[in-house]
Formats: C-alpha cells, structure tokens, sequence
C-alpha cells in the first residue's frame, strides 16, 4: 500500500517508474529479437549439423557394402570366365571372410548337381567361429539354401541383391544380411551366387554412434520399414515405423515420415515425440534402398541457448532495479527543493511573507522558481501594504458617510409618537435610503393648529442627492416660516433650486398645510407621486395637479390646490422608491399593489400602516438589493373626537376615579366589555407604575387624557416626575415555571400586549407615556 | 372586593369578590397571610364572584401558588371568568395554575 501511495503521491517514485518501464520494453524487445534470431540460427546449424553427420554416415555404410559387394561381384565375374576346380573354392571363401573383417560368413552356392561329382548341394561356406575362420559345406538336406531368400530372389530377378536383415538358422546362426551376386556359364543360364554376410551388430554400433546431442538417437530402416536399427532391440526385424505408428495418438505422422523414408527423400520434420519437442532428420542409403533417420530433441538443441536466456534475462531484471533506484534518488535528489518550496507555500499562503526560500546552487529551472518565489513574496507584501492602503482609505469614506448619513437623518424628525400630548392626529415617517446617504426627504411642524409636512425625492441617489436634499430641506423650513400657502413655497423652492442648480438635479416634491382643527388642506405637488386617501372604507389617490419637479426651470407658475381630509381619514404619502422597489426579477412593486396593501389599513396606526406597507415591500424585494431610497409619511387627523382627561395625585386610592372615569368612557363610545375591561387593565397598570415610581417621597399630579375618533383609541399619560421611560424594561419571561417566576414586572407586559402602539416622549420636564389602541367592534 | 377564607379539613377555600386591583390589593395580601403562614398546603380559589384582576393580583395569586407548591400541594382556581383568563393567558399564568 505505502508503494502505491508514494507512486501517487511522489514525483520520483513515479517518474522512476515510468522509465523502468520504458527500459523494460526496450530490453524486453531485445531480448526478443536477439532470441529469435539465436533460435534460427541454432535451427539451422542443428540441421547442417544433421545433414553432415547423417551423409557421413549414409557414405560410411554405402562404401562398405559397395567394396563388399564389388569384392563378391569380382569373385563372380571370375568364376564365370576362368575354369577352376570345384575343391579351390573353399580357398577363395575363406580368403573373402579373412580379408574382410565385416564380413561373418561368405559363401558360394550352385545350382543343384552343378558339378556331379559333389552331388545335389555345393555350396562351399566360410564363416568365423570365434577368432578363427572356419570352412564347410552349406547345403544340406536339412539346410535347403534353394528356398532362401538370398538364393531365390538373385535368381528370379535374375540381378544382384542384398536382403532384408533376417536370422540365418541352419546357416551362420546369426542376424544378418546377405549380398548375392550371380554367377553365368557361357550360355547365359543361371550357374549360382557368391555371397558374403554382415552383421548387424556392425551396423548397429555405426548408427547408434551418430549421437550429435545427449539424448538423441537414430534409427535405420528397410525397404519396407522395417527397422533394421533401433535402440529398442525388440523392435529390431518385428516392427516397422507403419506398425509402431498404431502406437501413438497421431498414427499420420509417423506413417508420413515413414512413407518419405521409404520413397528415399532426405528431410527433416518437427514432431511430438512421446512428451517432447524434437526434430527428425532422415536421409536415405542409396543402393540398398534403406533409409537412416536421427531424432534429436528440441530442448537438447536449443540448451544452450535457454540457458544462455535465463542468465540474460536474470542480469536484466537486477539492471532494471538499479536503475529504478538509480532514477529515484537522483530524481528524489533534483526535486527535493519543491517539498522545500511547498513549505514556503504554505507559510506565505498564512501569511509569513518573509520566510525563508530553499538554497538552490544549482543554475536551471529550480533557480527560476526559486526566482519566482522570490518574485512573489515581494510582490505579495507590496499588494497586501497597497490594499491595506486602500482598506483605510475605504474604511475612512465609509466612516464620514456614517456620519453624513446620521446627520441627513438628524436633520428630519424622527422621532415617534411626533407630538405626543396632540390627540387631534397621529402622524409616522419611515426614510430608507438606497445606500448610506440618500436624496428622499420629509419633514412637517405643527404651526398653532396647523401642520406643516413634506415628502420630496431628489433626482438620483447617494451623496450628491444627499446635499441638494439637505439643502431642499433647509429651505422648507425657511421659506414656510414667512410663507403662507404651498404654491409659494414651492415656487420659492423651485428658484432657489434653480438659481444654484449647475447639475441638472430636481426635486419632486408634495408639500401640504393641514388645519388640524378642520381637516382642511392646502397643497401642491410639484411632480411628485400622489399620496392615497384613506377614508370611510375607500382607499384612492388623493386629487392632486401635477406641476413640474422643482429646479427644472423658472417662472412655472406651481397650481395650488385645497381639499378636506375627513375626520379619522389617514392621506398616506411615499416616493417612487415604493412603486418602484424592483423584486428579484426585476418587477416593480406598483401602485396597484400598494393600494390593495393599504385596503384594511384605515383602522390602523399610522406606525402600523407603514411597517405593514415595509413589511409588504420586503416580501416583494426578496434578496434582491434595495434599489432607490424608500421613503413614507402617513398622517391621520381626528378633529372631532371624545375625550377626557382627568388629573390625579400619586395615591393609590385614585384607581378608584381612574376606574370610573374608564367606566363612563367607554359607555360613552361604546366599547365592549372584554376591550374595556383589557382598557381599565392596560391604564390601571401604566397608572399603577406612575403612581409608585415618578414621585418618591413626594406628592404629584399625573394627567391622563382618553380619545376616541373613528374606532382610533388613544391614552396619553404624562407627569413631572422623575424621568422613566418604562418600554426600556425587558419583558418577563412568561414561560417559566411557577417556581422560578419572578413577582412582578407583568404590569408594563400587559400594556404592550393589548395596545396597537405605545410610546415614550421625555418633553418639557414630562413623562409622555402614549398608548394606541383600535377599537375593533 | 371581600375576601372570605373556609378552612375546610383538608383544604382551604378562599372566596374573591370584586376587583383585585392595585388599590386594594393590599388588604388582599393581608387576608390570605394567615393561609400563607399555615399548615395547609391545598387551595381552591373561588372565583365565582370575582370581577377583575390586574398584575398587583396576579403577583399574589403567583405568592399562593409557589407557597401550595412549596409544601407540595395543589392551587386550584375555580369558576374563573373568560375576560379574566385571557389576563392569565397572557400573562403565561393558565399553565400554572389548575382551573376548575
């Protein structure tokens, strides 16, 4: 496992592989071709080899019995010419056998009554009897040599013959063969043979001596297949390769090859022998029609060579492992540097730009990344200096637009409940700019009975709409100190706009004076969006005329225009940020939608109206990013309310008139009995905590006023005592068990929990504790 | 409001009419403080008549509840008007207690 890691993990171990491999082929091919050529080679001396042997052979045993059967053919010739005496012929036997020391019997046979004087038979027969030769007359009675093959046949065929080997019985008592050459008188007839007898054992050591390899051997055959030698004796006369053939499991062969012998060809042929590989060469032996053959096995011809392989083969796998070694600790060598530099790496990577780089003496590609290396570092400590450079420089712009935008939402009020003592209105405001600072703006002040308020949008976003939308302002403040109705204002704007307007900005804007005691509205939009009128179950745009954004040019004349807004009608006023505000897939909120958002919100606070609208618009933006400032400003009037106010001292025993002045108003306006009750609770509570906190030590006036108009509840409760503001104190934890629950602290839960809205002013050295509730019947 | 306290032989039954607000909770804390000092550690609060209740009460009614379970016995609040148990439920009280 720990080879296959390193071959995958380490360069050396791998690249040292690659070349083994390489290597190895190459040796491999080599060793192939230089094997098969050997082979070849081998082949082809082995087959020289044979050839030579076996003619060597072949002519050893032809001239052999062509000097024997010449010597016979002279005896012959002789005895046909000259006249001799029948008794010389055991001379001339005994000399052929004497001279001859191949020979084991020689003899000279007559027809029958050839000569009268020596009877049927003569056949006068030399042959050798131990060391000696001896000499006698053949044909007998029981010695018929008439019949035998090597009289009979010469005389049928009327030629000169060797036999097939045979076991001469009644004659030379041995294996042998006979050559006969004939003998005529004068008239052509017939006169007998002149013999001579070899014996096989001769011929049988020659060929078994023809051993070119350790376990070769040969064998020779007759005319028919017979062995005539063969290392098996018992096949020696009995079997012929034909009969043998039946033996083995492919008969073909051997009757093939048998056949070729027989046919007198010289060839060669690879067979299974038995269990081996070995090739059989065979050549004929002219004259007598014999055929020699020599089986050498393929693992003797080819010894050498096998060995010679193995030796090779060893040597190359031992030269392969050197070099693999070789190559894996001079690769490892060379490459040692990189584990140095992925150090390094690592070390830059978490920020120690300035370790140490390997030493490299070397002057090629570790040099040049070392180079690099050296390259990076410092070019990493000069981009991380620059981008610090850039990251306080960012973090400076971001802080100033911090602050600008702190300033920018100073300068507009927001704080809520607005006026928190006035139960004639309840107004709410939301500035939401696009990015830190904005161009949307509202503002509005109360004048005596009258309110004052705009909403206005600065062409385009971000610090530059941000001063024109101070600047915008600042000058609604101004100019409606001494200015009595919109149009005037908003001229007055318009020019002082476009007197310093050197950027093509503009202003939309909608600027209203309300009469609070009356409903009455004056007012003038300068192409801004028309506000929504929200009144007795109607929700619609308020009528508005147009006109044309402030600073575009001068001397418009602005239409102003005036209406009523009924009592406990809410006039709900936003920008384009609103009816714009673009979803994930780029749709635009739209008036549509904002109007049927707004349909249930008249018996709404004016706080809750906005978060619902906020809520809506959220929903509908999703993750997208906020797209333009979002600004909104809605205003509820309640001219004509029913109210009460009573002033109390800090006793408890007051609970007394609080409850009875709760009783008499909510008969008055008709509350039910379950809100009432949560309403004698709720103010019960926030009295309670006045009661016992604002004034210690000390008597105290506290006052509570409680209004009514159009379902709109609304308790203000203020005292000069010491300052409080008791929506700061965290609410208990209303899911522990009995045990672990503190006593107390329920009073001002219980406010938060049945009021739509509550509020805390500190104005005036008072205590304004405000408390909303819609009266849902 | 009027305060009557029934020591019954294994419990004790205290009756509220009326308002328990902050004026007069006071004398409502000193009615039960002999069932706070004694023995008896069942309670049954009989709400038949009762009215009304702000959190000067429910602190009380919390002081019986944690006495009864401090001596390992059961406050029980009976007949309990719906318009006060809404004070209970947000008050997170209605588990506390057991209603009859």
């Amino acid at each position: 496992m720990k080879l296959f890691y390193n071959i995958k993990h380490s360069f050396s171990a791998r690249f040292s592989l690659y070349i083994l491999i390489l290597v190895g082929v190459v040796f491999l091919a080599t060793l192939s071709i230089t094997y098969i050529n050997s082979y070849r080679t081998i082949e082809n001396a082995a087959r020289e080899n044979a050839e030579i042997t076996m003619e060597k052979t072949t002519l050893e045993i032809e001239s052999l019995l062509s000097g024997l059967s010449k010597t016979v053919d002279n005896v012959a010739r002789i005895l046909q010419k000259e006249p001799f005496h029948p008794d010389s012929l055991y001379s001339i036997v005994r000399e052929i056998v004497e001279n001859n020391s191949d020979v084991i019997g020689s003899a000279i046979a007559f027809e029958p009554d050839h000569f009268r004087q020596k009877g049927y038979y003569y056949s006068p027969y030399a042959y050798r009897e131990g060391d000696k030769v001896s000499v006698k007359q053949l044909g007998t009675v029981d010695y018929d040599y008439f019949t035998k093959e090597w009289y009979q046949i010469p005389k049928l065929l009327d030629r000169n013959y060797w036999t097939e080997p045979y076991y001469d019985e009644g004659g030379g008592e041995a294996v042998m063969c006979t050559y006969s050459s004939i003998m005529k008188d004068e008239n052509g007839n017939f006169m007998g043979v002149v013999t001579v007898d070899i014996s096989l054992d001769w011929l049988s050591n020659l060929v078994q001596s023809i051993k070119p390899y350790p376990n070769s051997y040969s064998f020779l055959i007759g005319c028919g297949g017979t062995y005539i030698v063969h290392r098996q004796k018992n096949r020696i006369l009995n079997e012929s390769i034909f009969s043998i053939s039946y033996e083995e499991p492919d008969p073909s062969i051997s009757q093939r090859i048998g056949q070729k012998m027989v046919d007198g060809e010289t060839g060669e042929e690879i067979v299974m022998n038995d269990d081996y590989l070995a090739y059989i060469f065979y050549a004929p032996i002219e004259n007598i029609g014999w055929s020699l053959a020599m089986v050498c096995p393929a693992d003797d011809i080819f010894a050498e060579l096998t060995r010679t392989s193995r030796t090779i083969g060893l040597y190359s796998i031992g030269g392969l492992l050197l070099i693999f070694v070789f190559c894996l600790i001079a690769i490892r060598r060379v490459t040692s540097p990189l584990k140095s530099f992925a150090v390094s790496a690592k070390k830059i990577a978490h920020g120690d730009f300035n370790v140490a780089l390997p030493v490299i003496k070397s002057e090629d590609e570790m040099m040049e990344l070392r180079n690099s290396f050296d390259y990076l570092q410092k070019e990493l400590v000069r981009y991380m200096d620059s981008l610090q450079n850039t990251a306080s420089a960012k973090e400076k712009i971001e802080s100033e637009l911090r602050i600008a935008r702190q300033i920018q939402l100073g300068m507009i009020p927001k704080t809520f409940p607005a006026f928190p003592t006035r139960t004639d209105m309840d107004i709410y405001a939301i500035l939401n700019p696009a990015k830190e600072v904005g161009g949307d703006l509202y503002d509005f002040y109360i004048d005596g009975d009258r309110l004052l308020f705009v909403i206005g949008d600065v062409s385009g976003k971000g610090v530059p709409a941000s001063l024109l939308m101070a600047v915008t302002r600042s000058m609604f403040r101004s100019a409606s100190a001494y200015l009595h109705s919109p149009a005037e204002i908003v001229s007055a704007l318009s020019a002082a706009i476009v007197d310093s307007n050197d950027s093509n900005m503009f202003v939309t804007l909608f600027l209203g004076i309300l009469n609070l005691k009356t409903g009455e509205i004056n007012y003038c939009n300068a192409g801004h969006n028309p506000p929504v009128l929200l009144s007795s179950g109607n929700v619609g745009f308020f009528p508005v005329e147009p006109n044309i954004p402030l600073g575009l040019f001068e001397g418009f004349e602005y239409k102003e225009q005036n209406g009523v807004i009924p009592n406990g009608a809410t006039l709900f006023c936003y920008t384009d940020g609103l009816t714009e505000a673009e979803s994930e897939t780029k749709e635009l909120y739209g008036e549509d939608r904002l109007l049927k958002v707004l349909e249930d919100k008249e018996l709404y606070t004016s706080k809750n109206q906005i978060n619902a609208v906020y809520e809506d618009v959220r929903a509908h933006v999703g993750n997208a990013d906020q797209s333009d400032d979002l600004t909104m400003l809605s205003i509820t009037v309640f001219y004509k309310t029913i109210s009460r106010k009573i002033v109390i001292t800090n006793d408890l025993s007051e609970i007394e008139t609080l409850k009875s002045t709760v009783d008499s108003f909510c008969e008055e306006v008709k509350i039910s009995p379950e809100l009432s009750m949560q309403l004698q609770l709720v103010l019960e509570e926030a009295v309670t905590n006045v009661i016992l906190y604002a004034y210690p030590d000390k008597k105290g006036d506290i006052e509570l006023e409680l209004s009514q108009c159009n379902g709109h509840l609304t308790f203000v409760l203020s005292d000069r005592g010491i300052p409080y503001n008791p929506l700061e104190k965290e609410d208990p934890d209303v899911t522990l068990a009995a045990e672990e629950r503190p006593i107390g602290g329920l009073g001002i839960y219980f406010i938060k929990q049945l009021m739509d809205e509550v509020g805390y002013n500190r104005n005036d050295g008072k205590n304004i504790f405000t408390m909303k509730k819609i009266q849902n019947n | 409001m009027e305060t009557i306290i029934e020591q019954q032989s294994e419990k004790t039954i205290i009756k509220i009419n009326g308002r328990l607000d902050s004026m007069n909770s006071g004398d409502f804390e000193k009615a039960i403080t002999p069932v706070l000092e004694g023995a008896m550690k069942d309670i049954t609060l009989d709400c038949t008549d009762f009215e009304y209740i702000s959190s000067s009460g429910l602190r009380l009614f919390l002081t019986l509840l944690k006495h009864s379970k401090s001596k390992g016995g059961k406050l029980c609040i009976k007949a309990l008007k719906p318009e006060i148990k809404s004070v209970f439920d947000i008050a997170g009280f209605t588990p506390l207690f057991q209603f009859e």
